[in-house]
């Protein structure tokens, strides 16, 4: 240690202490931010955006907010009753969230959105201008549902918030309850739709809901009302799906035996309690463009091939079995996925050809039409092989669908069948995706008949 | 007043008398006692007096020791010869423990003032200086500030002799030195420097004792007043040497390899060097077994995290960042502020302000119970803010759980320090949100890193080595592994017990 | 009480110096260097990255064996080969150059930050904080950077096991494939640019033999440990970019943990965990940048352009405030990155391979293996 160390210093010029305080005041001053805080005092959450197509201008947006105002109650817990529906005419997302502030007198955080809900006819259109920059911008919920719904979005939100009873936050747990247990639908959220919107093997997909409600005040209007419901749901279930399924019908079959019941029950029944949420299928996108759905069987078969199955419960009708009093036959069984299907892409002809391998669990529940005899083993054989056909049958009537019908490669093989080529290039060359209507797809059900309850077999 | 100083003892007693007169003031002064008697030797008589302040002296002893035995000079016929008046009544008269002679006039008021009984005696040129100590002072108590459980309750008390005492109960090694240095120029105080030698860094040592001695000053009072003169950084927030009031505290660091101060009429001794690790040991963790040990030092970390960042964690994501936040949480916060008109920021600051006003109450508070009183106080008085509606309920909340972290740490002393750091990391992210908070936390890591502890850096280095890392400091091991020293504290002498230390191991029949 | 400007006060532990570069490395995943990389390399993103550590890590340990082993570090081997006035222009060619890179290094992280949060701020207003840590940093000296990012550099690490941990469940190993990407030509040779992210390898040249006592030198350890932990953890970082979101999507894309800390979350009203970058990544720019700074202070001052380097801490900051003054927009901002880039090459590789051979050449015969105790000054453990 040098001398210079303990030597005290010299006295210090006062005008270089004044320009250091100088300096330490302007350098705190510039560090202040305060234009980027958010003002709480006056604040109000979006809840939903709906996008539908505008009807006075034809390339503008009609774009519907749900806005919900938190009230403190008296016990201290938060009400979240005040919620408000704004319809603006803009010609995009941003522009109408600028806009709406000239409706409303509080700050709005778009940050909370639960859901994205886009109309059908705007989704015909083409998608891709109104959500690559929602995706990427950071002031919305990256995390957000995106739904497609029949009919317009407008009515739907509207139709939603007049439900008093269930809070607006929990609108859309449906969707997830419905994945894990009913397998009718495959969540989705913002960023993965884009990201494979914009992928150029990938198709993009998502749940379709509609507005389940029974809003009857009277017995003739129920009747009238009644009948126009099921017409309605028939007519957009047409619309929607392409052949009419029984599950459609059993579905429609189900609302009107509901009407039924809470018919004959009183008459005066409160609007709000039948409002409802009903999802089910898939709507596939090619281009950008909604080209057609899948129904919520077939989406079961979706989350086969793609990820796990955890729980689908279904009828399954057997064909007439004319040696057996020609009579329809059917079982309910309940089906779970073991384990992630296992699927190879062979690309060594012309064709490629696609082995896929799903290990199954499946309980039969009961067979609720025809005779039956639970205690005959050859019954219950008879009744396992009916089973296993009919799921080979479905199979290949939802590959047809989306091979011959709609040419989109949903369930991803183009990923497996990366794996034979070295470069990019040479598998660009190759083309999967032309060769895909062609391709030889086999499926093999590694089913495990889980015995209990009614079936134990001796 | 410096020719005086600077004068040795007369051989006159009258003129010695005058001088001390002088000296002490003895005509203002009423607790100066002057006693003036005379002893026979060689069939003479001779004069002499004594001086003492009155309170500082066993009486007793004066009166045994000196008064009675010159008294019996009067009686005895003893014709043994000495060769001179001095040499007989320093062995035939004066008959206590501890003697020194003295000529300066200068050290003799010295010793006086440290509780010493001067002798004159007629004729000869120097004075008979006797040690004996008495006062009132405090019983050893229990500590005030490091209170333990199940462990030992000794605590210092004023006097230094009992102090040092209590240090040499615990560490019977006969290399422990204590050191001695008086200070001050008005009123002398004695200060110890503490340390053992071959085991404590000797350069350490040498700094320390060279700083304390070349401190110039009126007076010295206590330890935590020679703190400040020996640190490095008074500015600084964090304090950087560590008072304790336990002796078997100061036993265990003294092992450890560190230095111990202590000032007379001071309960609390000066630990160099002190770093980071200390803040998360209490006096009874040594103790502790390994698995509770482990617990309760992940608790204390999770405590001095909370009761740092969490205030300015949270003015952050209500300011700048809300949209992080849960759905349910945005819109309680949103709906709170239709009750409460003012700015979370400004919720927060009056709450730790009621809150330290509150802990500065509890310090004057005469009653032991003055702590429980005044958090449930605090904790009332803040729902009663609450349904006022001053503040909003999370804020309650927040406020309270770092009060209560804070108070979860061992050491009180540290305490102060990480407040005003808190202060400022509320400010800064009040300013720009996490990214100056971020720089808060840069701020606080150069403050500690920059300031010195006598031997070391606050901040201690993270890892060097399997046995020197401050997880390994911190979460202490049990016992019979502690094998190495505190890397920090650069003893002379790196292992304090071999590989295997429980030699029973090998010994045992099974 | 010890002055900060004496280079022989510099004392650091292993474990600090391998963090200090391992954060420094670091400082690339925020930037814009892994989209280069899966651009190019698309599939075989890990190849390719494993490819350039491999390369560098033998270029490296070359030039590292050959500098100490024959002197004490790199400044000594300058001092040997050139003459005075072309030591004094390469060195402030080197500051200049650790000053462009240290501006980028901020910049970098200002852009993502102005991009995604602070949208309504100016860049300088949120530069400030860069510059004061910068200013207080370098004020402090070597030491008390050693300490710090011996804490700081853990957060890193544990923020990638994070994001890597967090997912898992989204992981489609099938994105690997085909297994070489954009054709080996593309791997191999054109990747071979993208390896100017190891410029603060040129600065691990700078430290030379302080070790601590009784140890043997451990820089070559130090090395290791260094490139080892650098590459798995980017090898971790692009391995969770590929598996969970398209390589088509990445080139578009301006910055990518963004979007990675966005992927995490579970359901629309859960936490959202994108703030969480800024707070990792401002505290170790804080760090890398005003180290980068006091490395090119030091080596002024070592080859012998200044005498004390304390007294240029306040001209390089204002430099700096003048640099983030200026406003650039983001195309002439790409144009300076690719110039960047090559620069960053040449000063990498191309400097150090030219000076030892002119070494070599100028001392044949007369090298003598650089003997440790006459010339290393001790390592001084601090009694402060």
């Amino acid at each position: 240690m040098s001398k210079n160390n303990y030597v005290l210093e010299n006295k210090k010029n006062p005008f270089f202490t004044i320009l250091k305080i100088i300096v330490v005041i302007i350098v705190f001053i510039i560090m202040i931010g305060l234009e980027n805080s958010v003002n709480v005092n006056n604040l109000c959450f979006a809840n939903i955006i709906g996008l539908d197509k505008s009807e006075n201008i034809p390339s503008n947006l009609l774009v519907t907010f749900q806005f919900i105002t938190p009230k403190l109650e008296s016990s201290n817990s938060v009400s979240t009753d005040e919620t408000l529906i704004t319809s603006i005419d803009a010609n995009s997302l941003d522009m109408a969230a600028h806009t709406t502030q000239d409706y409303i007198s509080s700050n709005i955080d778009f940050s909370n959105a639960d859901a994205l809900i886009i109309s059908e006819d705007l989704a015909k259109d083409g998608v891709q201008r109104y959500i690559s920059n929602i995706s990427s911008n950071l002031r919305y919920n990256t995390n957000m549902y995106i739904i497609i719904c029949e009919g317009k979005a407008q009515d739907f939100i509207e139709t939603l918030d007049k439900n008093k009873d269930i809070s607006p936050l929990t609108y859309f747990n449906i969707l997830e309850n419905s994945e894990e247990y009913t397998g009718s639908t495959k969540v989705v959220n913002i960023t993965e739709f884009s990201d494979l919107l914009f992928t150029t093997y990938a198709y993009a997909s998502t749940p379709i809901c509609k507005i389940n409600t029974n809003e009857d005040s009277k017995k003739e209007d129920k009747e009238d009302k009644k009948e126009s419901s099921s017409q309605s749901s028939n007519k957009s279930n047409s619309e929607s799906s392409s052949n009419n399924s029984s599950d459609s019908s059993t579905s429609s079959e189900k609302s009107e035996t509901i009407d039924n019941t809470n018919s004959k029950n009183t008459n005066t029944i409160n609007q709000k309690s039948n409002i409802n949420i009903e999802v089910g299928g898939t709507a596939l996108f090619k281009d950008e463009k909604l080209i057609g759905s899948l129904t919520s069987d077939e989406t079961a078969f979706h989350i086969m091939l793609t990820s796990r199955l955890k729980s689908y419960t279904t009828t399954l009708d057997f064909e007439k079995d004319d040696a057996n009093n020609n009579q329809n036959s059917s079982a309910n069984v309940s089906i779970t996925q073991t384990a992630k299907a296992s699927i190879k892409v062979d690309t060594k002809g012309s064709k490629p050809r696609i082995d896929i391998k799903v290990p199954l669990n499946i309980i039969v529940l009961d067979t609720p039409a025809g005779e039956y005899d639970y205690l005959d083993s050859n019954y219950i054989n008879n009744v396992k092989n009916n089973i296993k056909e009919i799921l080979d049958k479905k199979m290949e009537a939802y590959f047809y669908k989306l091979q011959k019908e709609y040419n989109v490669d949903l369930d991803e093989f183009y990923k497996y069948s990366r794996k034979n080529f070295l470069t990019v290039n040479e598998y660009n060359e190759y083309n999967f995706k032309e060769k895909f209507k062609d391709a030889k797809i086999n499926v093999k059900f590694d089913i495990n008949f889980n015995d209990s309850g009614l079936n134990i077999e001796k | 007043m410096s020719s005086k100083n600077n004068q040795l003892v007369h051989k006159n007693i009258d003129d010695n008398l005058n001088a001390i007169n002088i000296r002490l003031f003895s005509d203002l002064s009423y607790d100066v006692i002057i006693r003036e008697f005379k002893f026979r030797y060689n069939k003479k008589d001779v004069k002499a007096f004594l001086v003492f302040f009155e309170g500082m002296i066993n009486k007793d002893f004066v009166n045994q020791n000196i008064l009675f035995r010159a008294n019996s000079t009067f009686q005895s016929n003893d014709n043994i010869k000495y060769e001179s008046v001095a040499d007989f009544f320093e062995n035939f008269v004066i008959s206590n423990y501890s003697l020194e002679k003295s000529q300066n006039f200068k050290k003799i008021i010295d010793k006086i003032c440290s509780n010493n009984c001067a002798i004159f005696i007629d004729g000869y040129d120097q004075c008979f200086l006797c040690d004996m100590a008495q006062h009132e002072h405090r019983a050893v108590g229990t500590p005030t500030f490091e209170s333990s459980v199940k462990g030992t309750q000794e605590a210092f008390n004023e006097v230094l002799n009992t102090n040092t005492a209590l240090i040499r109960k615990y560490v019977k090694d006969s290399n422990l030195i204590i050191e001695q240095i008086n200070i001050g120029k008005r009123a002398s105080n004695t200060c110890t420097v503490m340390y053992i030698k071959g085991l404590t860094n000797p350069k350490i040592v040498k700094k320390i004792k060279n700083r304390i001695s070349n401190i110039d000053t009126d007076i010295i009072i206590t330890t935590d007043n020679l703190s400040q003169f020996i640190e490095t950084n008074t500015f600084s927030i964090i304090p950087q040497i560590m008072p304790t009031e336990k002796p078997d505290r100061v036993a265990s660091f003294l092992m450890q390899g560190r230095c111990v101060i202590l000032t007379n009429n001071s309960p609390i001794a000066g630990v160099i060097p002190s770093t980071v690790v200390d803040w998360f040991h209490s006096g009874e963790d040594g103790y502790l077994r390994a698995p509770f040990n482990f617990i309760l030092k992940l608790i204390r970390i999770a405590a001095i995290l909370t009761a740092l960042f969490l205030p300015a964690l949270y003015i952050a994501t209500v300011t700048y960042h809300i949209d992080i936040l849960p759905t349910n949480i945005a819109m309680m916060l949103a709906a709170s502020r239709e009750a409460v008109p003012i700015p979370f920021v400004i919720e927060v600051i009056i709450m730790e302000i009621a809150f330290e006003l509150l802990r500065e109450a509890e310090v004057r508070v005469p009653t032991k119970v003055g702590p429980i009183v005044s958090i449930v106080g605090g904790l009332i008085l803040g729902q009663l803010a609450v349904e006022a509606n001053i503040i909003c309920s999370f804020t309650m909340i927040i406020v309270g759980f770092t009060g209560i972290c804070m108070y979860a740490l061992p050491n009180y002393y540290s305490s102060y320090g990480l407040r005003s750091i808190r202060y400022i990391l509320i400010i800064l992210s009040f300013i720009n949100g996490y990214l100056a908070l971020s720089f808060g936390v840069l701020l606080f890591m150069v403050i500690l890193s920059d300031t010195f502890s006598i031997g070391t850096r606050l901040l201690p280095n993270f890892y060097i080595d399997k046995d020197r890392n401050i997880i390994q400091q911190i979460f202490t091991e049990p016992v019979w592994s502690r094998e190495k020293r505190p890397y920090y504290t650069k003893a002379s002498d790196k292992t304090s017990q071999p590989n295997i230390s429980r030699r029973w191991l090998f010994n045992e029949k099974k | 009480m010890r002055k900060n400007s004496d280079y022989k006060n510099i004392s650091y532990v292993n474990y600090e110096i391998i963090s200090m570069f391992f954060t420094l490395l670091a400082c690339v995943f925020i930037s814009y260097s892994p989209i280069r990389i899966i651009e190019r390399c698309g599939s075989a993103s890990i190849i390719g990255i494993l490819f350039i550590s491999l390369v560098t890590y033998i270029i490296y340990y070359i030039i590292i064996k050959c500098i100490f082993k024959n002197e004490y570090d790199m400044f000594s081997v300058i001092k040997k080969t050139y003459p005075p006035i072309i030591q004094k222009i390469i060195s402030v060619c080197i500051y200049l150059f650790l000053l462009l890179y240290s501006y980028l290094l901020i910049s970098n992280l200002l852009y993502n930050l102005r991009a995604s949060i602070y949208s309504k701020s100016t860049l300088f207003s949120i530069s400030i904080f860069f510059l004061v840590a910068l200013y207080l940093l370098n004020k402090k000296g070597f030491n008390v950077i050693f300490r710090i990012v011996g804490y700081v550099s853990i957060i890193i690490v544990i923020y990638i096991v994070f994001l890597f941990i967090m997912s898992v469940t989204k992981i489609d190993l099938n994105n690997f494939f085909p297994i070489l990407g954009n054709g080996p030509k593309d791997v191999f040779l054109n990747n071979l640019s993208n390896s100017a992210l190891f410029v603060p390898l040129f600065l691990f040249t700078f430290f030379g033999g302080k070790v601590a006592k009784g140890k043997k030198r451990a820089n070559y350890k130090n090395f290791n440990l260094i490139m080892l932990i650098f590459t798995i953890l980017y090898t971790l970082l692009i391995f969770t970019f590929i598996a969970t979101v398209p390589i088509e999507i990445i080139s578009s894309r301006y910055t990518l943990l963004l979007d990675l800390s966005s992927l995490i979350s579970l359901n629309p009203q859960s936490f959202k965990l994108v703030p969480i970058m800024i707070y990792v990544f401002s505290l170790i720019i804080f760090i890398s940048s005003s180290f980068c700074i006091l490395c090119g202070l030091y080596n002024i001052q070592r080859l012998n352009v200044v005498k004390d380097y304390s007294k240029y801490v306040l001209p390089s900051v204002i430099i700096m405030t003048i640099l983030f003054l200026i406003p650039i927009p983001l195309s002439i901002y790409n144009i300076i990155l690719d110039v960047f880039y090559i620069l960053s090459i040449g000063f990498t590789f191309g400097f150090p391979i030219l000076t030892l051979i002119i070494y070599f050449i100028k001392n044949k015969g007369r090298s003598k293996k650089f003997m440790q105790d006459k010339n290393t000054p001790k390592f001084i453990e601090e009694v402060d």
